[in-house]
């Protein structure tokens, strides 16, 4: 015992994985490059399917790491070498860090919705993406558009940047349909006089109680589902929008007139994910995502030995997809350091 | 022994019969522009049509009726079509709309001809 | 008279040769349309022919054109060319100066060794004895110059060389054996009679007997003969057609006579007229980043040739219009594209039910066309409506509600018929406006107004009205310290010929900082509308290609001038990409 854990990225993946490495006696550091820790959590109000605060999420994590491991803030890995099995990473702050081995736990970031420029992100004021929807929520402030009315009418757009070899990226990102109704139900309960519409191409609704949450939002809150993926938008005069769908289920183009666009942008790697991805010579996949070794046995491995991967820096995940990863491989690292190799067992 | 028809061939019968129906129009389109395959009926093709909002062009349906073999009425439905490519630019799956459209006109007409 | 057996295979050869000739070119101007025909008349009987003669010389036999492309290519062409074309004319002159008569037998000067034993005599017949080795040894220099470039044509800076049919394969070695044998067969007579000049007397003077030459002599001549005669029965059908076909090109151009909306003989001029010299293979996106050789201009033009099209080689091209601006020819390789997907077009009797419904908005001096790719950019419209704001110009912004196509994806795609149709309707629709000036966002609409529309009206790229109110004081740029790549869009630049309007502004507006390949020479952004069945992973890869370039600039904006282009390059996110509006737009102060 004694080894050392570098771990890379203070979101939900990083201090989950810092409490189980710790709980198991190995020396952890954490590195964040922000000076606060929780990653995207401290953007996310509330959380679906439960409605529940990300804040308590966020205190249940502090829990595990406050005082038990050493975290570093605002810094960052700039170079790493391997030397005998050991991982020799120099931060940004000069400080040069040796560990038996390293975790990436760099996550994702928000597509850049102005390059569907079609939609208006950018462009026209009442245009915003599901995180703005989301701080407009935290912040506890009236809802009203950039005119300053009360939007009567708001529209959720899916799959925005993802789905799309139009902007590269091929794959979903599961969790936007289910942010879409849980927003459209948080919207409908500040302004209960509000239509809220979800545009859609398939609602994947594949998460235990998704589904229950999708019938809430048709049966208590009203809002409705179009299915057509929106192709432009346009702004009015009075600086609403109009956005143009085909209405599929009925088979004609359908305009409409919107308040409110909300755009539910999709993962991409973020920036230091990819950033790492060069550092440590890790493969990426054709999603550029950091590659798993394995898609079913390996899925914390990536391909340099003793770099393991856990949370959205590998594939998009649920909150509690990431809290599971990052204990799958927290166990993982136990086990490469404990010389127990689980690759051994497919001989 | 002919089968007892008690008069429902009066009316057409409105389900798409998939046995009987001329399937092999979309393979041979499929042949030309595989990439028929991958359209995923998202409507971002008809949305953004020129044509669309005067007519019944509707590439998406177009594409899918294609597909069940219900070719009767497509002609009149791609025949609309300008080949602007402004459905291509947006299409997510990257399906090559306006080869589609010329596959398909091209298909009609070699299927008219006795 | 002189005669002897050897000069069958040559005479009949030649006179093959010119009634084939004579018979195509009767052929061609028979199908021209009557006013090409006029037109050709005209051109003829005046003086300009002599411009026409001159551009003959300059490129038919001297090839200016390929000097400046390639240097060693140039001398090939031009010392095999102008060399042959010098021994001709003194051949002739020579053997009428020897025989002292004006008129002898059209074989005499190819065989005037054979025929005159007797050494030059007086200074004329030196002096043209001279020239005559000269010319021989320059065209033999060409010859060792096109066996280097077969074994190893990068030395010609070329990095692939045309694969030849088989026709071309033999009338090339009949090509390539005729000047050795002659050489061989005057050195062979000049070894025996002693008079041989510097060049076809080395092999006389090298050696004492005579015994071997007088062995060789007359089957050499027959073999001169007989290469001769496979040359020339072989060129019609071969790719040194293009030969005649130049000439006649060259002057059917300069009388004004250019491509129909079908298979014309303009056309088929022009497909003969290629020599298949694989200039244009090094150019062509497609065959370099995605490896689709059908497309290859050299290739397609020998399929027209043979009446062997192949769909994937007339749809597939971008019509970037790369292959045509290297050409030393200058075949309008697009046009020849397009005419050819009209063969495969079943949409022949396109019915536009639709366009009573279609309206735009009228009421200004200045129409704003902003084109329905723009509609999915916009940014560029608002763009463009800021800068006319500011520029407090009397504007109508014609299609805000969406507009009809303006024709050109049609015409592309080989649909003449229908967009002969949008166009009518659209014209009228603009015409009906009322506007005087008309400024559209896009090069595709560009490119068919002002081609293919009869407004009357100046037709402006916004780029060119942008530099125009710059002049004009209506609008300033503040400067600031953003550096910025242009990227010339296909339609606008070797479309249009527009290259300076977009990068005066940029100038204008900041740093800008020019790729490897700009102007003429850009590449294509992967999006072009010309390709009709192009996959989405093949444009893919072309985008990823030619956004290299710009990325590796290090410019803080890719700017571009083409919705089309700018969607494109969007794609691949690598560069923040920017259109020439949006620039002016976030600087313009009044």
């Amino acid at each position: 015992m004694g080894k050392d854990v570098l771990i890379i990225g203070g979101g939900i993946a990083g201090m989950e994985a810092s409490a189980y490495l710790s709980a198991m006696g190995y020396q952890v550091t954490l590195v964040e490059k922000a000076n606060e820790l929780g990653g995207h959590l401290l953007r996310w109000e509330r959380l679906f399917p439960t409605q529940r605060h990300g804040k308590e999420v966020l205190s249940f994590l502090h829990c595990g790491i406050d005082g038990k491991i050493r975290v570093i803030k605002n810094a960052e890995p700039v170079a790493a070498v391997t030397r005998d099995d050991l991982h020799i990473v120099t931060l940004s702050t000069g400080e040069v860090i040796t560990a038996n081995a390293v975790l990436i736990t760099t996550g994702y970031k928000t597509f850049d919705a102005s390059r569907k420029e079609e939609y208006g992100y950018g462009i026209y004021n009442n245009v915003v993406t599901s995180a703005d929807l989301e701080e407009m929520f935290s912040s506890g402030k009236e809802m009203l558009t950039s005119s300053g009315i009360v939007p009567r009418r708001v529209g959720f757009i899916h799959c925005v940047g993802s789905r799309d070899e139009k902007v590269g990226n091929i794959y979903c990102s599961k969790v936007c349909c289910v942010t879409a109704v849980k927003q459209a139900i948080e919207l409908k309960e500040r302004l209960p006089y509000a239509e809220a519409f979800c545009f859609y191409m398939d609602l994947r609704m594949y998460g235990m109680h998704f589904e229950e949450l999708y019938k809430e939002a048709q049966e208590k809150h009203g809002v409705q589902f179009i299915r057509g993926r929106l192709s432009e938008a346009a702004e009015n005069q009075d600086h609403s929008l109009l956005i143009k769908v085909e209405d599929t289920l009925t088979g004609r183009p359908l305009k409409m007139k919107m308040d409110l666009l909300v755009l539910m942008v999709g993962f991409e790697p973020s920036d230091g994910t990819q950033k790492m991805a060069e550092l440590f010579h890790l493969e990426t996949g054709s999603t550029r995502f950091l590659k798993m070794a394995d898609e079913h046995t390996s899925t914390n491995v990536s391909s340099v030995q003793g770099v393991f991967l856990a949370g959205t820096c590998s594939a998009p995940r649920t909150i509690t997809s990431t809290i599971t990863d990052a204990r799958a491989a927290a166990a993982k690292i136990t086990s490469y350091l404990s010389q127990y190799s689980i690759e051994q067992r497919e001989n | 022994m002919s089968a007892k028809n008690f008069g429902f061939s009066i009316h057409k019968d409105r389900q798409i019969d998939y046995d009987k129906n001329y399937r092999e129009f979309y393979y041979r389109v499929k042949a030309v522009e595989p990439s028929i395959s991958l359209c995923i009926s998202c409507g971002n093709c008809t949305a953004t049509c020129s044509a669309g909002n005067f007519t019944s062009m509707n590439l998406r349906n177009v594409i899918l009726l294609a597909a069940r073999g219900e070719v009767n009425n497509l002609g009149d439905n791609v025949s609309a079509c300008l080949l602007c490519g402004k459905c291509q630019l947006g299409c997510p799956r990257g399906v090559n709309t306006r080869n589609v459209v010329i596959a398909i006109r091209k298909e009609l007409k070699i299927r008219r001809k006795p | 008279m002189n005669f002897d057996p050897f000069i069958i295979p040559f005479s009949v050869g030649a006179t093959f040769l010119f009634v084939w000739l004579f018979g195509k070119l009767f052929g061609w101007i028979y199908t021209l349309p009557k006013r090409d025909q006029k037109k050709l008349q005209r051109h003829v009987f005046s003086f300009r022919i002599l411009r026409t003669f001159g551009e003959i010389v300059r490129e038919c036999l001297l090839h200016f054109r390929l000097f400046r492309i390639n240097a060693l290519l140039g001398y090939m062409h031009a010392s095999l060319a102008a060399g042959w074309f010098l021994l001709i004319i003194f051949g002739t002159v020579e053997s009428k100066v020897q025989s002292g008569k004006a008129f002898n037998m059209p074989y005499d000067p190819i065989f005037y060794r054979f025929f005159n034993h007797a050494p030059a005599h007086t200074i004329q017949l030196q002096t043209l004895s001279f020239l005559m080795d000269t010319f021989l040894l320059l065209v033999l220099s060409a010859v060792v110059f096109a066996w280097f470039k077969r074994l190893r044509s990068k030395w010609f800076g070329m990095r692939r060389t045309t694969r030849q049919s088989r026709v071309d394969r033999v009338a090339l070695t009949a090509l390539w054996l005729v000047f050795p044998l002659r050489f061989l067969a005057e050195s062979a007579t000049g070894a025996i009679y002693g008079n041989g000049d510097f060049f076809t007397g080395i092999l006389g003077r090298a050696s004492e007997s005579d015994a071997v030459f007088r062995m060789i002599e007359y089957p050499a001549w027959w073999a001169y003969s007989i290469s001769l005669c496979g040359f020339f029965v072989l060129l019609p059908f071969s790719r040194y057609m293009h030969i005649p076909a130049e000439i006649i090109l060259v002057t059917f151009r300069r009388a004004g006579i250019g491509h129909l909306r079908r298979f014309s003989a303009f056309a088929d001029i022009e497909v003969e007229s290629c020599s298949r010299c694989g200039v244009c293979i090094d150019t062509c996106q497609l065959q370099k980043d995605v490896d689709i050789r059908e497309v290859l201009p050299v290739y397609f033009l020998r399929s027209i040739r043979e009446r062997d099209t192949n769909e994937k080689g007339a749809s597939k091209c971008l019509v970037c219009g790369k292959c045509a601006q290297a050409c030393p020819v200058r075949i309008d390789v697009n046009n020849q594209r397009i005419v050819q997907r009209e063969e495969f077009n079943s949409n022949k009797n396109f019915q536009p039910l639709h366009f009573e419904k279609a309206q735009y908005s009228g009421g200004g001096k200045i129409g704003y066309y902003a084109g329905c790719m723009t509609h999915l950019t916009p940014s560029i419209k608002l763009a463009m409506v800021k800068i006319l704001l500011a520029a407090e110009a009397d504007f109508v912004f014609l299609d805000q509600e969406g507009s009809l196509c303006c024709g050109r994806p049609m015409l592309l795609a080989g649909e003449f018929n229908g967009a002969a149709a949008i166009a009518m309707r659209n014209e009228k629709l603009i015409k009906d406006c009322g506007i005087e000036t008309l400024i559209t966002s896009c090069p595709i609409c560009l490119k068919m107004f002002s081609e293919e529309y009869q407004l009357n009206i100046p037709v402006l790229h916004h780029s060119q009205y942008i530099e125009q109110i710059l002049e004009e004081n209506k609008i300033t740029l503040n400067l600031n310290r953003s550096s910025y790549t242009y990227h010339d869009p296909c339609e606008l630049g070797r479309g249009l010929g527009i290259y300076d309007a977009p990068r005066s502004i940029l100038t204008k507006a900041g740093k800008l900082i020019e790729p490897d390949l700009v102007r003429k020479h850009a590449p294509c952004c992967g999006g072009s509308i010309g390709s009709v069945n192009l996959t989405h992973a093949e444009k893919k890869a072309v985008t990823t290609i030619a956004i290299g370039k710009y990325v590796e600039t290090h410019a803080d904006i890719l700017v571009v001038s083409c919705p089309l282009c700018k969607k494109t390059f969007v794609g691949p996110n690598k560069i923040k990409v920017m259109d020439i509006a949006e620039i002016v737009a976030d600087r313009c102060e009044k």
